[in-house]
């Protein structure tokens, strides 16, 4: 009874450890996975350079822009951290991690930069940020539409 | 003035029904993923609501009294429990949901987090419950509610293809990158979010609340057939905008503040600050709507006083049920559960509970001993008949769908 006991617990421990990544067990999958987390993020993206061509355009107030902002970086910080925890399956992938890091990290730094730049009241900063995440976007739906 | 005041009851109810925190959400990602090609799916359902809508207030009408009560008079007290448990318990996420939302709205207008407002709103939305007359309490928030046209004026301002949009909603088909499962589960979402089982409790109570009797059965029905549509109207705008605007970027719409970007593009910040007033009174609507009917359903079921027309001292149970609701309401948003979330699986459990809910109210519109002449004709029969099988296929489906989709992932 004790070691049932004891097997049903570790089951359940490593079950919640690992149950926290998504493993991939091949290239196609860990694709797929890095294809999903550039759509994800281009969203974030996209949305925060149209807020900022409202903001360009003295359309919106700085609390709506705040909040349009901060959800846009707590969503691709989200969406980041959930793909580094996806073990790449071999040396093809890592390179492919290795590029989706890298625009990954551009769009949450450029996010972060918006977003504060934002709750400081200055706006109209925000198009010149805006613009350069244009090429992240880019490069993000490009690994979207290529990897789906 | 004083007639166009007699169709608030609807408008409220619609208002609640079709555009409170997750349709607000549902629609806009509908748009952004699918343009309108689901636009079949609210002209379906703003024919079913208004056909089981229209039974249910000639029945308030007629006998003078609310749904549940006859529901468990007719059926048993059996058959009234499984109706009774399933919709109370997709009526109270609601209800935690519509809370947050009220905070959301206010998140907008101010930055402040939304957490922070969640005990105001559960503080006032009982307020308003205890102070407000019925028929102000309808008058404002329906009229407030209004302000939500701002997205059919932001669809005008935009400019679309008009003939392009008809194409889309004339001629559904699943778009490139998105599949079947997931088309089919939107559809069940907006189908069971146009038909929410609450609508009808509330509306059939409200209208015992004003007290219609058999005269006031062309007012029954003009806010039968001016709220609903209206409330599909502004459904179809917001999947419109989100459409136009959001869909041509890929932006996946998650969050409120998504819902409002294209009309703040389109209107500035005039239209936003009306769009917020819009939220604020949809989803302040909605929470009262589904307190109110949490207390209504189980009032009548049990056979206690209910109502706002009747002193709380004589309806004190009534009145306890609606607090206990709305404090464990504003407790479930306090645990950072996500509001948006909350509804969009609340839309699909709604689905489930369909037949549940319209099944009883066709029973009792047939029955001559408590209609009269009043009862169903044979159109509304055959129609209704046909919708409880759909609503039977919607129920079997969704559970399935949900999973096999991971909620329209």
């Amino acid at each position: 009874m004790k070691r049932a006991v004891a097997i049903l617990t570790a089951t359940l421990v490593t079950g919640m450890v690992t149950g926290c990544v998504s493993p991939s067990r091949t290239d196609r999958d860990y694709e797929l996975k890095a294809g999903n987390t550039a759509k994800a993020v281009a969203s974030s993206v996209a949305t925060a350079i149209l807020g900022a061509d409202a903001a360009g355009r003295h359309k919106a107030t700085g609390p709506y822009l705040s909040v349009l902002l901060g959800m846009a970086e707590k969503d691709a910080l989200a969406v980041q951290s959930t793909f580094d925890s996806v073990q790449p399956p071999d040396a093809t992938a890592d390179r492919l991690r290795g590029t989706v890091d890298d625009l990954l990290g551009s769009a949450t730094t450029g996010l972060t930069e918006m977003r504060i730049v934002c709750r400081r009241g200055e706006l109209d900063k925000l198009p010149a940020l805006a613009d350069r995440l244009r090429s992240t976007l880019d490069g993000l739906r490009f690994l979207a539409d290529h990897f789906q | 003035m004083k007639g166009l005041l007699k169709v608030f009851l609807g408008v409220l109810t619609a208002i609640g029904g079709f555009v409170d925190i997750g349709d607000l959400v549902a629609n806009a990602v509908v748009g952004a993923r699918f343009g309108l090609s689901l636009a079949w799916v609210l002209v379906a359902g703003v024919v079913g609501i208004c056909l089981f809508a229209d039974m249910s207030g000639r029945v308030a009408a007629v006998t003078g009294r609310g749904t549940f009560d006859l529901v468990r008079e007719r059926l048993g007290p059996r058959a009234g429990l499984a109706n009774l448990v399933a919709s109370t318990f997709v009526t109270f996420l609601t209800l935690a949901a519509e809370i947050g939302g009220v905070a959301l709205a206010f998140e907008l207008a101010t930055s402040v987090s939304y957490l922070l407002f969640v005990p105001l709103v559960a503080f006032l939305v009982w307020f308003v419950i205890w102070r407000m007359p019925f028929e102000k309490m309808e008058q404002a928030f329906g009229l407030a509610g209004l302000c939500l046209l701002a997205f059919a004026v932001a669809l005008w301002q935009l400019g679309p293809d008009w003939g392009e949009l008809f194409r889309q909603a004339s001629h559904p088909s699943v778009p490139d990158g998105e599949g079947h499962p997931t088309y089919w589960f939107y559809a069940i979402s907006l189908f069971g979010a146009a038909m929410t089982p609450y609508e009808v409790f509330f509306f059939s109570s409200g209208a015992v609340e004003e007290g219609w009797t058999r005269k006031d059965l062309k007012t029954e029905r003009l806010n039968v057939y001016v709220g609903f549509p209206l409330g599909g109207v502004l459904s179809l705008a917001i999947a419109a905008t989100s459409a136009l605007v959001l869909l041509p970027q890929g932006i996946e719409v998650d969050h409120l503040d998504q819902v409002a970007l294209p009309t703040v593009l389109a209107l500035g910040k005039i239209g936003l600050a009306v769009l917020i007033v819009g939220f604020v009174a949809a989803t302040f609507g909605a929470a009262l709507e589904t307190a109110l009917s949490t207390g209504y359903s189980l009032a009548q079921y049990l056979g206690w006083q209910w109502g706002k027309r009747t002193a709380p001292k004589d309806a004190a149970r009534f009145h306890a049920v609606v607090l206990v609701a709305v404090v464990l309401g504003a407790m479930l948003v306090l645990t950072t559960l996500d509001p948006v979330k909350v509804t969009e699986y609340s839309l699909v459990f709604s689905a489930i509970a369909l037949p549940l809910t319209y099944f009883p109210i066709l029973v009792v519109a047939n029955d001559p001993e408590y209609m009269a002449e009043s009862a169903n004709g044979r159109v509304v029969n055959a129609l209704a008949t046909g919708y409880l099988v759909l609503l039977t296929v919607v129920a079997l489906a969704a559970i399935p769908l949900m999973i096999a989709t991971k909620a329209g992932q």
